[in-house]
Formats: C-alpha cells, structure tokens, sequence
C-alpha cells in the first residue's frame, strides 16, 4: 500500500530553490530516509508534507488522500525542534495532544515510560534539557500509537547514548511494521535505520533506492606493485575483476559478486606478481553519498 | 467542545494571563469602590448634586456605569490577547498544532473561543459585583431595573470585538511585543489623531466612524446631570457626541467580523 506519493513538488524562498521537482513514493512498512546536508530541503519537503508550508507547485497524498488535518491525526510528526508551551508540564502539554489528535489520555503514562521522562510528568516542559524535549517530543508523536511517523534530524543535539536510545526507539517502532520518513543528514543514522532513501542536495533528487542496493557496492580493493605495467596486464584479464582504474600507480579494483580479495591475491601470486600493497575499502553508502554530494567536508557523524 | 478544552488546558495555566486577569478585575473593583466616596469641590457648578457620584449605582443606572467603567479597561483585555496568540506564534505552537492535525481555522476558532471566553466570564463579574453594590446603594427598586442588562450586553460586545481588533494584529504581526506596542500606538496616539484631521478637513462626524471611537464609544458616559453639564459645555462636547447606540453597534460588530475575517485570510495563506 502506498503511504505517501509526492508528484513533482516545488518550493522556492525568494532566489533559493528550496525543492525542485521532487517526486517520491513511501510505501506502508518502509523506513524511508532523506538524506541531505543541511540545506538540501529535507525539513522543506516534510513542511510541506505536513501543511504547514505551502508548495509552489506539485501535488503530494497521504493515504491515497488529498492532504488534510485528518491526515496528520493518522501520523506522528516532528518537523525541526521540539516544541511545547514552556510553561505548561509535560503531562499538561501532551494532554494537548491527545485533545487534538482524539487519543484517550490514559496513552500518556504509556509514552513516558517509553522514552523514559515518567517521573518529570509535572515538571514544566521549560525545565527540560535539550535531550529530554527531544525525547518528550518522541514520546509526543507516539501518542495513540500512529500508523506513520515523520522524524526530522530526530537526534540533533542528543549526546552519544541519547542518539543509541533514539535510534533503538526507531528500530523497535519500525519493526512492529510502521512507516517511518526520516530526514538526516547523518549518513550513518540512514544507514543503521532506513530501508529505502533518497538522497537530496540543493533541493534534486540524487538517487533514490533501497539502502541495501545503495551500500551493497562492492568492495574497493586499492593494490599497487613495483611492476605497474605487469599488474595492469593481469588486471584486465582477470576474471575475478568487474572493473578497475588507475591512478599513477594506485589500482582501484572492483571485484566481482561473491569474489574475496584473497583469491584476486592468490591469482596475482600465481602470474607472479608481487604486491607493495593490497587495501579493501568497504565500499559503503558513504562514500556514494560524498561522491554524489560532493562536499568539500564529510558529514560529522 | 474540542477546541474549548485545549484551549482551556493551554490558557488557564498561564501565570500573564492570571497576572493581568487579577489586574483588570482588581483595578475595576477599586475603581468602583472608590468612586462612590469621591467628594468633588468644584466651584464652576452651582449645583452640587450633579456631583454626586452614588446615583450612578442605583438600580438601573448601574449597569450603564459599570459597563462604561469596565470598558475603559478593555485595553488590558486586548493585551492578554495579544500574549495569547503571540504565544502561539513564539513558541511555533501554531505551526505544531497544525502537524498534529488541527485545521487553520481551528487554529483561530479556538482563539475566537478564547475571546467569548473572557467576555463572558468579564460580563459575568460585572453582573454578580453588580448585584452587591446595587443592593448596597439601591433603596427603592423594581426586578426589571435589577436585571435590565442591556448594557450589559454592549459591553460583551464591545470587549469581543476589541479583542478581535487585537487578534488581528497578532496574526498580521506574528510578535507579541511589536503586536502590544501597535496596539497601543494605533488605539491611544495614531487612531486620535487621523480622527482630529479628518474631522477638521473632510468631514466632521467621519472622525465616528473609526474603529476605536466606534468600539471604545459603545458604552456612553452615563446619565448624570453631569453628563448635561458636559454635553451643554463646548469644551466637553467631544466626550458626548456620538452615534446613536443602534448605529455604533452595528459597525462594532461589523468591524468585529472584519478583523476576524482578515485574520483568517493571512491565517490561511502564510507558512507556519
């Protein structure tokens, strides 16, 4: 079942094209992420999705339906930063929720539990750390347990356990079958949670597919010898090798499937060929996703 | 229903909505306890009697005067207001009550709410304080002139469509200390002012039809001999010419609908 279809979407604030033409499709039991540096229109896209930026063009349904406020009652949504009324407590805050989403407010001690802020049900939301309002937040779009959720960078600011806690918190939700979109900018946190992604910069769509796919590329094996010439040779008619390339005298070799670096070695040994070198990158979204990016720095993870 | 208990559960807390609901009240009921016991030495007047100010709380007459008392606070009123939305705007409350699944004009249906909400529970004071002092003050009086409340009535009027003035500019500005000092500017100093100039160069009874003049008018300087005196002295005549009642409150609750209808226009076509 299809969750969520976007035909050709399209922001621009002033000369910035926020999102060009988007188009994407989630499906029911997918944990789709959209990968993209900051700027790259990832909280444009789920503003939009969400109603509460309008789209210069482009049309997107949820649920097969035009978008609505009955939509949103069906997913749990955190767009940017936390927000909750400073001065109301945390119990008072999400029975908000509850009253606008129709959830019965029994659901409320359940979510608190869950991400851990029981015992400051009364305390007010201002008091919190960063962290907290970031889990208060969670706990807030699991309130009646919604068939969708819509995360954006949902752990910014969370230190190192903060960000384990929450990541389990999505794969344990994802794995009971829910749908989840998940803005990031953090390769990693795509990698270790998502199905399918889609990878945006300056607001295009770079590439789009399953996670798998994306990082199953092969395995990179750089090699150099002191008789470049000879390995060349031998290179081009392996059969072990898909493709190779050459940079002075670095060899960037892309094996065939199922083919272990250390049979390319022992056949190398068998023409007689000496090593100076023989290195194995893991070939991971990571590097496609800085080659397709094209920062000029990596991500921070 | 919904959109009542939301907004109860958000607003009620709020200690700036307490602060100043206890000090509008606060200062109405000083202001009418104190009133009765002032003793004016004014020797312009020959008669003395106009001065006395406890006939205004006689049964009917009280109404007429509190309602106007009341109303010359209604300022505070618009200010509380003006926190309420500014609220929502500064703590992007209304951007996340629309991703949970509230509609736009949810959104303002519940500060509409919030408006009546406050009227009323202001008219309601009114009428109970009402009572007591009327009971105190009154000798002789009969159970229609006890809840002849139609003034009354214009003052809930008046204080909703006040408010909605001040929902506008909270909308339209989206900030409640810029909403609070425009607020302010345009009621006491700017709105005056475009009133004295058209008034001596286009038309003098145009300077009536302004929002403010309409809006803060509703309620009239209550009939005293007084209020002969200041209609019968030049000097005074600004504080006494009006619209007749019907015709002010007509456009009070046209320019309620107005400002309501603008705020929900820019509410519905701005981002959140």
């Amino acid at each position: 079942m299809i969750v969520l279809e976007t035909d050709r979407l399209d922001k621009s604030y002033g000369a910035v094209h926020a999102v060009n033409q988007l188009s994407l499709t989630v499906e029911s039991g997918q944990v789709y992420g959209i990968l993209g540096p900051n700027g790259s229109g990832k909280t444009t896209t789920l503003s939009m999705l969400m109603g509460i930026v309008a789209p210069d063009g482009g049309s997107f349904r949820w649920f097969g339906e035009k978008p609505s406020p009955a939509a949103n009652i069906r997913i749990g949504a955190l767009i940017e930063t936390p927000n909750f009324y400073p001065y109301l407590s945390l119990e008072q805050n999400l029975k908000v929720v509850c009253r606008i989403k129709g959830i019965d407010e029994s659901d409320i001690s359940r979510v608190l539990s869950l991400v851990s802020l029981r015992e400051r049900r009364r305390s007010r939301f201002a008091t919190l750390s960063l962290g907290m309002k970031q889990r208060l937040a969670l706990g807030a779009l699991l309130l009646g347990d919604p068939e969708v959720l819509v995360l954006d960078e949902p752990t910014n600011g969370l230190d190192p356990e903060g960000i384990a806690e929450v990541r389990n918190l999505i794969r344990q939700v994802a794995s009971t079958g829910k749908t989840i979109l998940l803005a990031s900018h953090i390769l990693d946190e795509v990698e270790k949670v998502c199905t399918h992604v889609v990878v945006l910069k300056k607001g295009n769509k770079l590439a789009e597919g399953k996670v798998d796919s994306l990082i199953q590329g092969r395995d990179l094996v750089i090699l150099e010898s002191e008789e470049p010439e000879k390995l060349n040779s031998s290179l081009s008619q392996s059969p072990l090798v898909e493709s190779f390339s050459r940079e002075g005298l670095e060899f960037r070799v892309e094996l065939k499937p199922d083919v272990k670096h250390a049979d390319l070695n022992r056949e190398l040994i068998g023409s007689g060929i000496v090593l100076s070198r023989m290195e194995v990158r893991k070939n991971r979204l990571e590097d496609q996703f800085l080659e397709l990016v094209k920062q000029s720095k990596p991500p921070m993870p | 229903m919904k959109l009542l208990k939301i907004e109860s559960i958000k607003v009620l807390p709020y200690r700036v909505f307490q602060i100043l609901g206890i000090l509008y009240v606060g200062s109405f009921l000083i202001s009418i306890i104190i009133i009765p016991n002032i003793k004016l030495e004014a020797s312009m007047v020959d008669n003395q009697d106009i001065l006395n100010f406890k006939s205004l709380y006689i049964f009917p007459e009280i109404w007429k005067t509190w309602a106007y008392l009341a109303a010359k606070s209604n300022i505070f009123l618009a200010i509380i207001l003006l926190f309420l939305v500014g609220n929502e705007y500064s703590f992007n409350m209304f951007r996340q009550q629309v991703v949970n699944g509230l509609s736009r004009s949810e959104l303002l249906n519940g500060k509409l709410l919030v408006i009546i909400g406050i009227a009323l529970a202001n008219t309601i004071i009114i009428f109970i304080f009402g009572l007591i002092f009327g009971f105190i003050y009154s000798s002789g009086y009969s159970f229609s002139d006890v809840f002849s409340n139609l003034w009354l009535g214009i003052y809930f009027i008046q204080a909703v469509a006040h408010m909605l003035f001040a929902l506008m500019l909270a909308v339209w500005l989206r900030n409640k200390t810029l909403a609070i000092v425009v607020l302010i500017i345009y009621q006491v100093i700017l709105e005056p002012i475009i009133r004295l100039v058209v008034k001596k160069y286009v038309w003098t009874k145009l300077g009536l039809f302004f929002p403010m003049r309409v809006i803060t008018r509703l309620t009239p300087l209550p009939d005293l001999t007084l209020t002969e005196f200041f209609k019968t002295n030049s000097d005074f005549q600004d504080f006494t010419v009006s619209l007749p009642i019907w015709a002010n409150l007509l456009l009070a609750v046209g320019y309620g609908t107005i400002f309501y209808l603008i705020s929900r226009q820019i509410l519905r076509k701005r981002n959140l």
